[in-house]
């Protein structure tokens, strides 16, 4: 299967995720949910016209949950995520949705309100650590300002609180490095910095944004170990968005799938990995090489580009690349439809797709 | 540091004796001869007595010989005297390089002041989507750039001194008077700072425009920091290089718009002190201005590149 072939190749997978038939678990963890995000949208307006980056998208995560976002690039999963801190900046517009956090919706916060979330209930690490830090500020005073702003700390006490993270993060010889300004610091050590400034007040949720993208391979396994660890530490859920399917199977206990700006699909890892219902999807496990299984003349690939945002069409926005794609697929947008338990798939033809087996529906050879 | 300050300071020399050099031979090569102007022409005071006055003033010598003089009396601070009045020219400085270094100094402070958070605001607004102060300001320096100083100074001069009598036409400068000071220095300085705003507004914007769309600003956001905390300390701080760098290479422009506001507003500075040198075919007063304005503005080049690694820690001065 599918998924055996990507365990071999990445390890065992998360424990989590088990027991996702069980009904007492599930009314459970709905009990549970830490954020709610209902029929989000985000538009750009730019001289092209009105760029539909986000579609009213929803989706939940749990308390403690890891849940990733992945899709490829102009997918809108990045725009979606920084939306819920209200980040996406003029010409970017969210209009509509909610995101409630705890009896808040995070998306009608504003001034103060807006702030005292930022950085403390919610936090959000980015995807260059060589940019996010501020160059002419010293490590120590970046750290230090959200402990000050958000619990009210003292000097001392930040100061204190900060070298505990910085050690906490990995970061060897802290005391000398606290002082010190971002370029003299690694990569990998400064997105440790900002998984410490990220975690420095113990949110409940903590939105990475292709944290290990810019990080070398080696750096990038440690950087997954470090966040999952820190979140687990403190508790706190993660939104995960990468386009990484290796770190996906690692690290996640769920996934959803983001398409032409909106959810395609979404469920457990296991069960999206084992048993995928989307053909996008489908097609994105099949484009994972094997180390194990043999080895294919050319790796299968999805046929032409993502949509543009701008002029999304009418059914579904997949349906072009798709080789099950119909007139009812051109004609009408597919609506998100439960597979199976905790499990939906927006697609006309889900059914065929979970039926394929071990057959291929991308062939690499045409 | 220390040892490229020394650098630097070490090529401070041959410079200023360029300046010292390139000078001393246009002062000489102007039309007009300085006994003249002191004695009246030869139908008036007899070819006898202009000749003594030049063997006096050591004017009679060759040129060469005339330039090793000034250039050994110069390398140990004697301007000489002035071929006028004969007071040492040094005792002139004295007096006239507070005033000019006063004007200068509170005109970069004045227009960066008003310029710097104008050109930071116009840039924030701007990524909001309100252009309108951006506007404006691109309007005001193609205006502030296009009317030439003197005319600003006569203008001012004519309706806030003359008809709204707000500040003295004219008057000495009492150094113990603050008032006085700021009245007389007012109007000059508004009107050598609105030349500067202009560019450095600009540039301000330009800069800050780049820095709010940083990475770093994303984090600061992320983490709850007040947008006013993240235009003035993080994005700001990031856009000064380009300020400074404009502010220092301005800065020539600026001592040249001293002469004339100076002149305008009759302040004995050393604008002042330099047209009636020049006028007066005053060889040693012109000489030791410029000198003065050479040094100043080889200061200012220094002063800028250090400032650019107090600003940004990556910045390494190599000597």
């Amino acid at each position: 299967m599918l998924a055996t072939k990507f365990r071999s190749r990445n390890g065992p997978p998360n424990a989590s995720s088990l027991n996702h038939g069980n009904m007492a678990h599930l009314m459970q963890s709905e009990k549970n949910t830490l954020l709610s995000v209902r029929d989000l949208s985000v538009e750009f307006h730019t001289a092209r016209g009105v760029v539909k980056a986000v579609n009213s998208v929803s989706l939940d995560i749990k308390a403690g949950e890891r849940l990733a976002i992945v899709g490829e690039s102009g997918s809108g999963k990045s725009i979606m995520s920084m939306s819920l801190l209200q980040l996406v900046q003029y010409p970017g517009r969210i209009t509509s949705g909610s995101a409630m956090l705890e009896g808040t919706d995070l998306l009608a916060l504003k001034g103060k309100k807006l702030r005292a979330v930022r950085g403390s209930k919610v936090t959000m690490i980015f995807q260059d650590p060589m940019t996010s830090l501020n160059p002419v500020l010293r490590v120590s005073e970046q750290l230090i300002a959200p402990m000050r702003r958000h619990l009210h700390l003292g000097q001392r006490e930040a100061k204190e609180r900060g070298l505990k993270l910085l050690a906490q993060v990995g970061i060897p010889d802290a005391e000398g490095n606290f002082n010190n300004y971002p370029h003299e610091l690694s990569g990998g050590m400064r997105q440790r910095v900002l998984i410490a400034m990220a975690m420095a007040c113990s949110p409940r949720l903590l939105i990475a944004d292709e944290p290990t993208t810019a990080l070398d391979v080696t750096i990038q396994a440690q950087i997954i170990e470090l966040l999952a660890k820190v979140s687990k530490e403190e508790g706190s859920s993660v939104l995960f968005v990468t386009h990484d399917m290796g770190l996906v199977a690692r690290f996640a206990d769920r996934v959803a799938v983001m398409y032409g700006g909106r959810i395609i699909e979404s469920g457990p890892t296991d069960q999206m990995f084992e048993n995928p219902h989307h053909p996008y999807t489908r097609g994105l496990l099949e484009s994972i090489p094997s180390i194990t299984g043999e080895r294919p003349e050319r790796l299968s690939q999805i046929e032409g580009t993502p949509p543009d945002l701008a002029f999304l069409p009418k059914g579904c926005s997949f349906a072009d690349r798709c080789p099950l794609s119909d007139e009812v697929c051109i004609e009408t947008q597919p609506a998100s439809l439960t597979v199976a338990s905790d499990h939906t798939a927006a697609c006309h033809h889900s059914d065929v797709v979970a039926s394929l087996g071990e057959r291929r529906l991308f062939d690499a050879e045409n | 540091m220390s040892t490229y300050l020394a650098k630097r300071g070490g090529v401070m020399i041959p410079t200023i004796i360029g300046i010292v050099t390139v000078v001393f031979l246009m002062v000489r090569a102007l039309p007009g001869d300085p006994v003249v102007f002191l004695l009246g022409d030869e139908g008036a005071v007899g070819a006898e007595a202009l000749e003594i006055m030049r063997e006096q003033l050591g004017l009679t010598d060759s040129i060469p010989v005339q330039y090793v003089r000034y250039v050994a009396k110069t390398l140990t601070f004697d301007l000489g005297n002035s071929l006028l009045s004969g007071v040492p020219v040094v005792e002139l400085l004295k007096n006239a390089i507070p005033i000019t270094l006063a004007v200068a100094a509170a005109s970069v402070v004045f227009s960066v002041l008003v310029a710097v958070p104008l050109g930071a605001l116009a840039a924030y607004w701007r990524t909001q989507g309100k252009d309108s102060l951006d506007q404006g300001l691109t309007w005001f320096a193609i205006i502030a750039d296009a009317l030439p100083g003197f005319w600003i100074a006569l203008v001012m001069l004519l309706v806030f001194s003359l008809h709204l009598g707000w500040f003295p036409v004219s008057g000495t400068i009492e150094w113990t008077d603050p008032w006085q000071v700021f009245t007389r220095l007012a109007l000059p300085v508004v009107v050598l700072g609105i030349a500067q705003l202009a560019s450095i507004a600009r540039v301000t914007r330009t800069a800050v425009l780049d820095a709010l769309q940083d990475d770093y600003v994303r984090t600061a956001r992320s983490l709850g920091t007040p947008e006013l905390t993240i235009l003035f300390r993080h994005a700001l701080r990031n856009s000064m290089l380009p300020v400074i760098t404009v502010l220092g290479l301005s800065f020539g422009r600026l001592l040249g718009g001293t002469i004339i506001t100076e002149n305008v507003f009759s302040l004995p500075g050393m604008g002042t002190l330099l047209v009636q040198g020049i006028s007066g075919r005053d060889y040693t007063v012109a000489q030791g201005v410029v000198l003065v304005y050479a040094f100043l503005f080889i200061s200012v080049n220094l002063i800028t590149d250090v400032l650019y690694t107090r600003i940004d820690p990556r910045v390494k001065l190599e000597a």
